[in-house]
């Protein structure tokens, strides 16, 4: 296990800023010193100090506890969307890759026509039809990740499908839904993994980017995208605390979710695998 | 080979029906229909079945989509239901200005990308690889609007210098044109640049593992060349790859750098027609993006063709 | 005389914010602020010359008739003359196309228009004369009804008797009953003069500007930019100074203060945050702060015979309740950081006689909220939800609103939209609650009748008493008596509270040194170019 980190500390420094962001939103209620969504108007505008470390935003709410609550929202639009990507993604994967043929060929259509949509007017799109809302905007994100991911489950199983072992288990007449969870799900359970943890990274940055144009986690609640993305923009330069912090917070979490992705390819992609230099 | 190429071209006709149908049933499913927002932009309980067949929207799915597709044959994309202009016109006049966003911010993207995937390959695991790598994931961890504004306002401040904020044609005014155009095109091309960067650096990892190819290196320069004209070239395809994919996001996926820096581009005008539903222009600029992108990805794929010839095309 | 130099951010420095909040009336302090208007004779030290760069708002249509954007204002006005127009403040009337009117008895206003006014030298009116027919074209349009009814119709649908042209440059309009609103809405932005052969060309104006004005309109392109040049045979004879007019439309407010700071627009609405910024950066800049014509309001549920309303909006006490839960200050610090002025009901309170006093503010009291609550039965409170308009200003004020009304037990939860639902569900007068931006105008009733009237179109209410009342207003042409009836209607609003009024925004707009002679109107989008001219380089 230390030898694992030690060959890769890039990707035990994600692991740890990861860690510490699951940490901070499963114990966020807990750690926080103050109600995130309060407003204390006679409080507005302070830099940070003793009593708010980060100081307090526009509406007078303590910023490192909206940043902690943050953290919370950051993990469940990251988890939500990934999990409804990821799931979306296997399951056009496994049956494109897996079965081939025609249904090969119409999903592959399919798939290239989401991916002719730009990824941020998809969002877009999904948005206006949902409406706003924390769940609308992981549907949202969990809907557009799935195109790339597919195509990526479906060269993997494709890759898993040439196997020896799966073509012996198919002459022998096993069953497809046998083959399926024992054979393929576990051989291409490496690159889902790595599709996940970047995913992850991504759904937070595309938040951030539907925050700006509007249609983010709708208010009070402490989204990091919004934060930075509204008042943390107008007061920028009379009280920049409001978007520093929330910025460095983004930044740490998605650098961590893509150090962590890189290095478990690394790891589980047996092609990249340090040679004998 | 060509037989291939026609097959490609063949699908494209069955691929823009399913593209063009998928959204010319959405728009007309979003809720907030345009003849209502029409309406109330310009004073309600006026005549809704007038403005109805104004717009064409009285008539049935099938007859609305039939006499699109017709006139789309003829080259006529329809009108903006908003400035009746032209689609085409309104395109045409737009795509450079995307076109030559998404082209700088892939020629910054390579810039930042190639060197550092390189240098990150060849010294896999050492300070420097570390180092390069934080560094090309770093600036795409932070979001392009917070680097914009910060930029921007940043310049303003300490050295009075603002990109300007009209757009002029590159053949009219090159300095003003790129002038505007590097920020974000250097800020789009952060965040390609760390997946080009990893393509590179794997491709690099992946050829360096050969043994002739490390006997090669270890030989000295002239070798080292030959080495890296061989790392290069295998780079190539997936770069190419990964570059045809960003370009199409690029195109359309614009928007917050076209709002921050007034480009009237490709994107902006996207979000435009889908705010205020203006169905024409949104399946046009779909159809125009759709068909630009499957163009790419066949010729991406033939470049595939000639760079490795290993894949050969029946 | 003209404008100096020192004018407006020389004013301001003796006028704190504090002090808008504590005298909740703009009232004086509202003409101190905006400086005294330049007159029309041509000062000595005027220069030719340069091209003026303004920020505009959103350019969508810019038909002046069918529009609703007030930022079309800004296009209208470079292109377009009316009969009269409003000073800077909106205090007076002064003649534009018309240079003398009289009123000849309670029915009846001659105007003589003057002589020699040319249409733009461009296709197809091709500079020809403008004379009493157009003008009643234009106001003929403008009260048509067509898909997509013309917004500003009200002000003379159904009101005119007949419109007379008994030669080139008088005319003649007789009113059907006594309309004291009749001259301010013949000055009213909105009603220029346009030429028959445009529209008929074109079908709307929605696209071509082409009328008597300073600036002829060279270029258009919606939600960018439009580009206008001196028109040279401008009746104003030597007026515009400046060679060509840039509107330009920029979205991202950083990047429009750091183009402001950059030089690179003379004029320019700048966000409060970001102005003593700019002040510290060029001192010579001015800024002018201006209390707009557009308060927020927080709206209860519409109704009208069609559409009854729904309890527990359609109780009384339960509108009032709401009302006195809700503190104006809380959302001109919080907002606005102090930039916001009280209201005392629809009409801002810079705008006397006609609104209200100070001390018909409604009180803030959650005892007494909580009180009428229960009274209505809803003791514990109730759950209820608010729509507005995303992104903006007002998705902050609507959580004010959540916070405010969860003091008194009312769970409001938000739903901000994209705008274009907003207006939808707002149009179609189906929602709980809704924070929403009100329009007022120089004639004090257009803060009234559209909303509260009998054919109100922005939001609909039944109480038939104000409708009556309302109608009445208009006869009556004694200013004394009229001010009485618009004061009762008021208090009869803030009474029977189908809005809540939060505070009316006070903005601020740049002003570079180079730009000589021009004053920002409280109606901002009414601005004027044409006696504007640019003294020195970009510094």
């Amino acid at each position: 296990m230390f030898r694992l980190i030690r060959s890769k500390p890039l990707g035990a420094l994600g692991g740890v800023l990861i860690l510490v962001l699951v940490v901070t939103a499963l114990l966020a209620p807990v750690l926080a010193p103050y109600d995130p969504i309060k407003v204390n108007s006679r409080e507005r505008l302070q830099a940070p100090s003793l009593n708010h470390l980060l100081g307090t935003d526009d509406f007078g709410r303590d910023i490192l506890s909206r940043v902690i609550h943050g953290a919370r929202i950051s993990m469940l639009l990251g988890l939500g969307a990934v999990a409804i990507s990821t799931l979306l993604a296997v399951i056009i994967g496994i049956v494109s890759g897996y079965y081939g043929g025609r249904i090969d060929i119409v999903l592959q259509r399919c798939i290239d026509t989401l991916m002719a949509f730009p990824g941020l007017v998809v969002l877009l799109t999904i948005m206006a039809m949902l409406g706003q809302g924390l769940g609308n905007v992981i549907l949202a994100l969990g809907i557009g990740g799935t195109a790339g991911n597919a195509r990526i489950i479906r060269s993997a199983v494709l890759a898993v499908r040439e196997n020896q072992y799966i073509e012996v288990a198919r002459a022998t007449g096993c069953q497809d839904w046998r083959i399926i969870t024992r054979h393929i799900l576990p051989n291409i359970a490496a690159p889902i993994m790595v599709v996940a943890t970047l995913g992850l990274g991504v759904a937070v940055l595309a938040e951030s980017a539907l925050s700006f144009l509007g249609f983010g986690v709708p208010p009070p609640t402490p989204s990091w995208g919004a934060m930075l993305s509204g008042s943390g923009r107008t007061y920028m330069i009379q009280a920049p605390w409001m978007a520093v912090f929330p910025g460095i917070a983004i930044s740490l979490a998605v650098f961590g979710f893509n150090m962590l992705g890189d290095a478990l390819r690394d790891v589980l992609d047996p092609k990249l695998r340090k040679g004998h230099q | 080979m060509s037989r291939y190429v026609l097959r490609r071209l063949l699908l494209l006709v069955p691929t823009l029906a399913l593209i063009t149908v998928l959204v010319f049933s959405i728009i007309r499913l979003l809720p907030g229909d345009i003849v209502t927002l029409m309406m109330s932009e310009q004073g309600y309980a006026g005549d809704k079945a007038k403005l109805e067949q104004m717009l064409g929207l009285d008539k049935p799915f099938y007859w609305q989509y039939a006499t699109y597709v017709g006139k789309v044959l003829q080259g006529d994309l329809g009108v903006s239901f908003w400035t009746k202009e032209p689609v085409l016109d309104e395109i045409l006049r737009r795509l450079p200005v995307s076109l030559e966003l998404a082209v700088l911010a892939m020629f910054f993207g390579l810039v930042i990308a190639l060197p550092a995937g390189i240098v990150s390959g060849i010294r896999q695991d050492t300070w420097l690889d570390y180092v390069v790598r934080s560094s090309a994931i770093g600036g795409l961890s932070v979001p392009g609007f917070w680097i914009a504004t910060v930029v921007i306002v940043g310049a303003s401040i300490w050295w009075q210098w603002v990109p300007p904020m009209r757009y002029t044609p590159l053949t009219r005014d090159p300095v003003r044109n790129l002038s505007q155009l590097v920020l974000p095109a250097i800020i789009l091309g952060l965040a390609l640049s760390a997946s080009i960067m990893r393509m590179t650096r794997s491709m690099v990892l992946e050829v360096l593992r050969e043994d002739y190819v490390r006997t090669a290196w270890a030989k000295g320069l002239p070798e080292r060349l030959v080495v890296a004209r061989h790392v290069l070239k295998n780079a190539m395809i997936p770069v190419v790859t990964v570059m045809g994919l960003q370009l199409s996001a690029l195109l359309g996926g614009t928007v917050i750098m076209e709002s921050i820096f007034v480009l009237p581009g490709m994107g902006k005008f996207l979000l435009d027609a889908i705010t205020w539903r203006d169905y024409p222009v949104i399946q046009g600029i779909n159809l125009f993006l759709a068909t630009g992108v499957i163009l790419l990805n066949l010729l991406i794929d033939l470049i595939y063709g000639f760079l490795d010839p290993r894949i050969r095309y029946g | 005389m003209r404008l100096s130099q020192r004018g407006t951010s020389g004013a301001l420095t003796h006028v704190s914010r504090r002090a808008f909040l504590q005298t909740g009336t703009l009232g004086l302090t509202g003409l101190v602020v905006v400086p005294r208007f330049a007159s029309a004779q041509t000062p000595t030290d005027a220069k030719r010359g340069g091209t003026l760069v303004v920020r505009s708002g959103p350019l969508r249509g810019i038909d002046p008739h069918l529009e609703t954007w007030a930022a079309a204002l800004q296009v209208i006005h470079q292109t377009y003359n009316a009969l009269l127009k409003f000073n800077h403040d909106g205090t007076k009337i002064l003649p534009d196309l018309a240079e003398s009117w009289e009123q000849k008895d309670d029915l009846t206003y001659s105007f003589r228009l003057r002589q020699g006014v040319k249409f733009h030298n461009v296709p197809p009116v091709n500079g020809r004369e403008l004379t009493s027919e157009d003008v009643k074209y234009s106001i003929e349009r403008q009260m048509t009804d067509q898909p997509g009814k013309f917004q500003h119709a009200y002000f003379f649908l159904g009101k005119l008797a007949s419109i007379q042209t008994p030669d080139k440059y008088t005319i003649v309009f007789k009113t059907k009953e006594p309309y004291a609103p009749f001259l301010n809405y013949i000055a009213n932005p909105w009603t220029v003069i346009v030429a028959r052969e445009v529209v008929e060309k074109y079908g709307d104006l929605q696209r071509h500007a082409i009328g008597t004005g300073p600036f002829i309109m060279k270029e258009y392109r919606r939600e960018q930019e439009a580009v206008f040049v001196r028109n040279p045979n401008y009746f104003k004879k030597g007026l515009p100074y400046v060679d060509e007019v840039h509107l330009q439309y920029v979205i991202d407010p950083a990047a429009a203060t750091a183009a402001f700071r950059g030089q690179q627009t003379d004029i320019s609405l700048l966000e409060f945050a970001d102005v003593p910024s700019i002040k510290s950066s060029n001192p010579k800049v001015k800024v002018a702060e201006i209390t707009t014509m557009f308060p927020i309001v927080l709206r209860t549920r519409p109704y009208d015979d069609q559409r009854p309303n729904k309890p527990p909006f359609s109780e009384k006490k339960v509108r009032q309740a709401i009302q006195a839960a809700i503190k104006q200050e809380e959302f001109i610090e919080i907002v606005r950081s102090g930039w916001g002025a009280t209201m005392t009901g629809p009409i801002p309170t810079y705008r006397k006689p006609w609104a209200l006093p100070a001390s018909a503010r409604p009180e803030v009291d959650l005892k007494k909220a909580k009180r009428l609550l229960t009274e209505a039965g809803y003791a514990n409170g109730f759950e209820t939800d608010l729509i507005v308009g995303s992104p903006g200003d007002n998705v902050k004020s609507a959580q004010v609103v959540k916070d405010q009304l969860g003091r008194v037990g009312i769970q409001v939860s938000l739903k901000p939209m994209e705008m274009a639902q907003y207006y939808n569900k707002s149009y179609s007068y189906d929602y709980n609650m809704s924070v929403h931006t009100a329009l007022t105008g120089e004639e004090p009733e257009e803060a009234i009748r559209p909303y509260y009237g009998a054919t109100a179109t922005y939001y609909r209410w039944g109480n038939k008493d104000i409708h009556r009342l309302i109608d009445e207003q208009a006869k009556v042409l004694d200013l004394k008596k009229r001010v009485e009836m618009v004061h009762q209607i008021q208090r009869m609003l803030l009474d029977d509270v189908p809005n809540v009024f939060l505070y009316t925004p006070i903005t601020h707009y740049g002003v570079q040194p180079r730009v000589k002679n021009y004053t920002v109107p409280i109606n901002a989008y009414d601005q004027r170019y044409e006696e504007i001219w640019l003294d020195g380089k970009k510094a």
